[in-house]
């Protein structure tokens, strides 16, 4: 993706970069059958949503799913969950979102607040829209250094340094080394 | 020599020194346990001696405890370990290793302190493990010494990010 140099992270919308195919499972579908999602498709988290014979029009998020979940529950020694249990007894739930219209800015600092990677993008009638992640974030300014010294005074310009060395460590921080 | 070496910048600089590790023998939930108690997302395993045997990751317990519905605590390390582990000299430029990610399409390398040749009695010093890196580290290394590296860095990020 090119970006002309008079965009900025703080005028781009979530929308222009996130994810639109986004996986999704049922909250009643059961632990092992996400797994086997996350496994078929080679990915590390899943939004879960409510069920859809309650639910027919759109998809309504309700929690989140990670790889880290399934660890949490894997390391509990005497856990009376078990992988057919319903995910929602697992899942992360209140479910933090953004809304399609917020920066780019505004998700970096929700995941550096809230301590996340992933903001499912949400529009003001719960529907699901897309995804946004830190690494969505990283490949944008990756390829678009300039991206990150576009402010339009000294001060917007130290924020936004700030956010992104903040942001890279916390990137590189514990990041999934996967083979 | 060292001069120059000491001038450029190597793996070990960029490298992720956090490294966990627990035993091929123990199992899977221990692992689990580990993985979370202190906040990592892989463990080296390695043996009763110490020896690097290979790399659990998150999703490994995924795919391989979960999916095959498998009872953690019977399940040892050993038995879902990626291996063979792909290693790095830490005195290695950034370039060499993004190289050998290529080469062996790989996302992590294991890095070794090659120990003396001289302390012939002591070889648990000879390979020790001291890091793991990964393409994301990367974009820590902003000064490229020349345009050749720059672009194998580039074109690894772009295939990995």
């Amino acid at each position: 993706m090119t970006i002309s140099n008079n965009i900025s992270l703080e005028s781009m919308p979530v929308s222009s970069i996130m994810i639109t195919d986004v996986k999704t499972a049922e909250e009643n579908q059961s632990i092992h059958a996400v797994c086997n999602i996350l496994y078929k498709n080679k990915i590390d988290s899943i939004v879960i949503i409510k069920n859809s014979s309650e639910h027919k029009e759109s998809k309504v998020p309700v929690g989140i799913v990670t790889e880290r979940d399934i660890v949490r529950l894997i390391s509990l020694p005497n856990t009376k969950l078990s992988v057919h249990d319903p995910i929602q007894l697992l899942m992360r739930s209140p479910l933090i979102i953004i809304n399609p219209n917020n920066s780019i800015i505004e998700a970096m600092q929700t995941m550096q607040q809230k301590d996340i990677r992933r903001l499912p993008v949400v529009d003001n009638k719960e529907k699901l829209l897309g995804i946004i992640t830190d690494k969505d974030i990283f490949r944008v300014i990756l390829k678009n250094q300039t991206l990150t010294s576009s402010g339009t005074s000294d001060q917007i310009l130290v924020d936004q340094q700030s956010i992104y060395g903040k942001f890279t460590d916390y990137w590189l921080r514990g990041l999934p080394i996967i083979p | 020599m060292r001069y120059f070496q000491a001038m450029t910048t190597t793996i070990s600089n960029i490298m992720r020194k956090k490294l966990e590790t627990i035993e091929a023998t123990a199992s899977v939930q221990q692992a689990a346990m580990k993985m979370k108690d202190r906040n990592v997302s892989s463990l080296l395993i390695v043996d009763e001696k110490g020896t690097p045997q290979g790399i659990v990751s998150e999703r490994d317990l995924v795919t391989k405890i979960c999916v095959s519905d498998r009872i953690a605590s019977a399940v040892t390390n050993q038995e879902i370990m990626s291996s063979p582990l792909i290693t790095v000299s830490s005195t290695s430029s950034p370039s060499e290793a993004a190289d050998m990610m290529l080469q062996h399409n790989v996302r992590h390398l294991l890095v070794i302190e090659r120990g003396s040749n001289n302390n012939d009695n002591n070889t648990s010093n000879l390979n020790k493990p001291v890091g793991i890196i990964t393409p994301l580290d990367f974009t820590r290394y902003q000064e490229y010494s020349n345009d050749n590296e720059k672009d194998t860095i580039e074109k690894i990020l772009e295939y990995y990010i």
